[in-house]
């Protein structure tokens, strides 16, 4: 199994907190948002955990999101970039065979509308498509935080990922909508909302003073090609703790003050030999 | 029109409208893009992708390319117009619009953004990982 985590740091510190969460799921990818640095002390924790060492990837260009892996910069590398470095796709080069990697931190809703976001997310989705193209396959991962929830248009929509909510329905492999085909991406978590799962309600906690408000969201996904499905056996999960401390505070709501306002993804690829 | 009216009335069509075959967005962006490649003998090449999906406008991106770095692809600008129309069109180029309405005035700010820190910076740091991975290999 190769194990890929995700954390929105919130621009925070917190060394120890990946480190022991690298420990925790055997990470071998590691994609950090709102990361103001990669510390010495972080690489060498991550690498002191063993087998192979970590590195960052690509460390002298500071897109949105940074990466760090056991793996080195001609087995994983960049293949694309977004023009505003929102979204970032890596191809991940494996004994048997390679897949590609897009992580985001998509824009806020604090500054972009939703339409915007949709109108955005339609941009994102061809540049992921047109790649695909380039590289011939589409054993294709997308992840990181979209500052969107599963069933919102830019998330949901054909025109937009096109993430659907069951791995059968992904399997179809595309629907023609208007006379263009557009592939669809499985996203499983559109069953980690609310209180009725087996992990927190959310990845992220905002109560606003809006008429409609979620509290609950969750923001931070990962959406699977079809293509790849057979190497995704379903383990996903939105971490609440590391070790004994709990991310989530006594009110019930994510504790920025331990950790960040997000809370960190795991996810794992059946892809090794 | 009799030689009084043409005596009596000016032309009045601005003068520097020349009226000779003129070049479109997309004419221009693929031109650059070819340059590119002859330029940096093949180390960047660029190309022009065309997004007529939406209705309302047309979009043409240019897009930067490393084939030594397994085809690493980075867009550098785009321009949009209306399907019907090439002018005005609209350049975006790192976050800001400019509008030409004339191949000129499209030339002279293409000229500015392909000349930008940004864009300047970017293409020595690939012709820099393009060099490394060349003296690894």
């Amino acid at each position: 199994m190769l194990n890929f985590l995700f954390w929105n740091l919130q621009r925070k510190s917190r060394d120890e907190l990946v480190v022991q969460l690298a420990r925790e799921h055997s990470a071998d990818v590691i994609c950090l948002a709102e990361c103001e640095a990669i510390s010495d002390e972080l690489v060498a924790g991550l690498s002191s955990l063993g087998p192979a060492t970590f590195a960052e990837n690509r460390p002298y260009e500071t897109g949105k999101v940074r990466v760090l892996s056991r793996f080195s910069d001609d087995n994983l590398h960049p293949v694309f970039d977004s023009p505003n470095g929102r979204m970032t796709i890596w191809r991940l080069w494996l004994p048997s065979t390679d897949v590609l990697l897009a992580v985001m931190h998509f824009q806020s809703k604090v500054v972009w509308e939703g339409d915007d976001q949709y109108e955005e997310m339609q941009a994102i989705a061809r540049y992921i498509r047109e790649t695909e193209a380039r590289v011939e396959h589409s054993r294709t991962v997308v992840f990181g935080d979209f500052n969107m929830n599963p069933f919102e248009r830019g998330m949901a929509s054909s025109h937009g990922l096109h993430g659907v909510m069951t791995r059968q329905l992904a399997l179809e492999g595309s629907r023609i909508v208007a006379g263009t085909e557009y592939p669809f991406l499985y996203n499983p978590m559109w069953g980690s909302l609310g209180d009725r799962t087996a992990g927190p309600a959310g990845s992220h906690y905002a109560r606003i003073s809006a008429p409609l408000s979620y509290f609950w969201n969750t923001f931070d996904q990962v959406l699977i090609r079809p293509a790849l499905l057979d190497a995704f056996p379903g383990n996903v999960k939105i971490v609440d703790s590391i070790g004994d401390q709990s991310l989530i505070g006594d009110n019930g709501r994510i504790d920025s003050d331990f950790g960040s306002d997000h809370l960190p993804l795991f996810f794992s690829l059946d892809l090794m030999p | 029109m009799s030689t009084t009216d043409s005596q009596l009335i000016p032309d009045l069509w601005p003068k520097e409208i020349v009226f000779k075959p003129v070049l479109s967005p997309l004419t221009i962006l693929r031109h650059q893009a070819r340059i590119l490649g002859e330029k940096s003998l093949g180390m960047l090449v660029a190309e022009v992708g065309t997004d007529d999906a939406n209705r309302n406008f047309t979009t043409h991106e240019l897009r930067l390319i490393a084939p030594a770095l397994d085809g690493y692809t980075r867009p550098l600008l785009s321009v949009e117009h209306s399907p019907e129309f090439p002018y005005p069109c609209k350049l975006v180029s790192e976050g800001r619009s400019q509008v030409a309405d004339s191949p000129g005035v499209l030339m002279d700010i293409l000229s500015k953004a392909l000349a930008s820190p940004t864009t300047r910076s970017l293409i020595y740091s690939l012709l820099v990982r393009i060099s490394e991975k060349a003296s690894t290999a």
